[in-house]
């Protein structure tokens, strides 16, 4: 017993090393993503804090480029509306009907943390639970799609983004059948891979990729990227296609969080089917 | 001492928010500074090896909660933590160790950097390693480990002469 004391007092910083490295490893492989807890992700108030006053200085060097941009694409906007407006009138809809027919909302953020040279990426938002935001949203911006919300708190949310190994996506080739998943794999930010695609008929090299809507997150459309090439895998029907995203994750400030109306409902659904 | 202590604390703290508001958003061709390790290089040599585990774990997990890689970071600065006795006494070739705080002034030029470059080294090559589980490129590994590893020794290098 002595004996088992003085061996455990004279390598007792080895123990402790052990003990603490266990510690690490049991949080990193433990706590990854999904069910990462609020307390131990930058979602958690000081540092929810920390990042909006950060914002808040980085902000305001990029104000006239922001306004500019947003300038442009409110005409873009603007323009795109008067469009559909006018095709709908002539298709005989009423605005009433108009209004009724659409199923989501978006939740205006502010990206208030971003990283693009991890490999497992995550980004903090300005929003939480009292803005709406639930687990699971998805989010995009004007250019395409920007990830998926992963924890919130009551202020502020951190988002999984396209740029993280650890998630798909599910998506479409614009104008086909073909469905696939996105995903990255590290490296380059501005290419992300579209596996398990199966016809090679129907698409090809400069097709549009949109979001497929068979995933709560997303409605169908949102625009993903342009296919750049195509890998044949020789002993498999399916193809993956390198894919560069619209979204530049490098300069991302405002982003939309998507709110389905209908989302809860679909869950439920889901759920008790599973049962 | 409590001007030391004071000291170190403000270290900490500036350093630690330097790492999250300024270098963890810079991004040139995949590498990222971090320079908090240098605030474990800066302990004093004094301190007892159990505190600096601790200490190293905390200083981790800090920058864990910041850049949501709960325990990569911890992990790492453990490892380091738990070998940097060792590697101070080897590269102090003298028995001056009372209060003395690792510096390139104090130590001597070579056997600092020495004792700095295996401390960033060994903490890069813990953490990238540890990140590289979830998606294993061996290329993209060795440009992270090395090119983040000479720019934290780069800023070190200035903050020395500060």
């Amino acid at each position: 017993m002595r004996q088992l004391i003085h061996f455990l007092v004279r390598y007792r910083n080895f123990f402790l090393f052990l003990f603490l490295e266990i510690l690490s490893l049991i949080l990193l492989f433990r706590f990854n993503d999904y069910q990462q807890g609020v307390l131990f992700s930058s979602a958690n108030r000081i540092n929810g804090k920390l990042y909006t006053f950060r914002e808040a200085v980085s902000g305001f060097f990029a104000l006239r480029e922001n306004n500019t941009e947003l300038l442009r694409i409110n005409s873009e906007m603007e323009l795109k509306i008067a469009r559909l407006e006018e095709s709908l009138r002539k298709a005989g809809l009423e605005e009433e009907q108009l209004k009724a027919a659409g199923s989501y909302e978006f939740i205006h953020a502010r990206v208030i943390k971003n990283s693009v040279s991890q490999l497992r990426n995550y980004l903090t938002l300005n929003v939480g639970k009292l803005d709406g935001v639930a687990e699971g949203m998805g989010v995009c911006n004007h250019l395409g799609i920007v990830g998926v919300v992963s924890v919130c708190s009551d202020h502020f949310s951190v988002v999984i983004p396209v740029l993280n190994p650890e998630i798909s996506f599910s998506c479409i080739v614009s104008g086909s059948n073909s469905v696939g998943s996105l995903n990255w794999k590290g490296g380059d930010t501005r290419f992300a891979w579209l596996e398990e695609l199966p016809d090679y008929a129907f698409w090809a090299v400069g097709d549009t990729v949109v979001t497929s809507g068979f995933s709560d997150a997303f409605p169908y459309g949102i625009p993903v990227g342009v296919i750049e090439s195509i890998e044949r895998k020789s002993n498999s029907s399916f193809h993956r296609s390198k894919v560069r995203l619209f979204t530049t994750f490098e300069s991302l400030a405002d982003v939309r969080v998507i709110s389905h109306f209908l989302r809860e409902e679909k869950l439920e659904l889901e759920k008790e089917l599973k049962q | 001492m409590i001007r030391l202590f004071l000291k170190h604390l403000f270290l900490f703290v500036l350093l630690l928010l330097l790492q999250i508001i300024v270098f963890q958003q810079l991004y040139f061709w995949y590498v990222t500074p971090l320079v908090y390790v240098y605030i474990l290089i800066r302990w004093p040599a004094t301190l007892p090896a159990g505190w600096v585990l601790i200490l190293g774990f905390l200083l981790g997990l800090l920058v864990d909660i910041n850049v949501d890689t709960p325990g990569m970071h911890a992990a790492a600065t453990t490892f380091v933590a738990f070998l940097r006795p060792s590697l101070l006494k080897g590269f102090l070739n003298r028995d001056e160790v009372e209060n003395l705080e690792p510096r390139e002034k104090s130590m001597g030029f070579l056997p600092y950097w020495k004792y700095a470059a295996s401390i960033v080294l060994l903490h890069h090559t813990a953490l990238y390693v540890l990140e590289s589980f979830s998606f294993f490129d061996p290329l993209l590994l060795l440009v992270k480990i090395v090119g983040s590893a000479l720019l934290s020794l780069l800023l070190i290098f200035l903050f020395e002469r500060f």
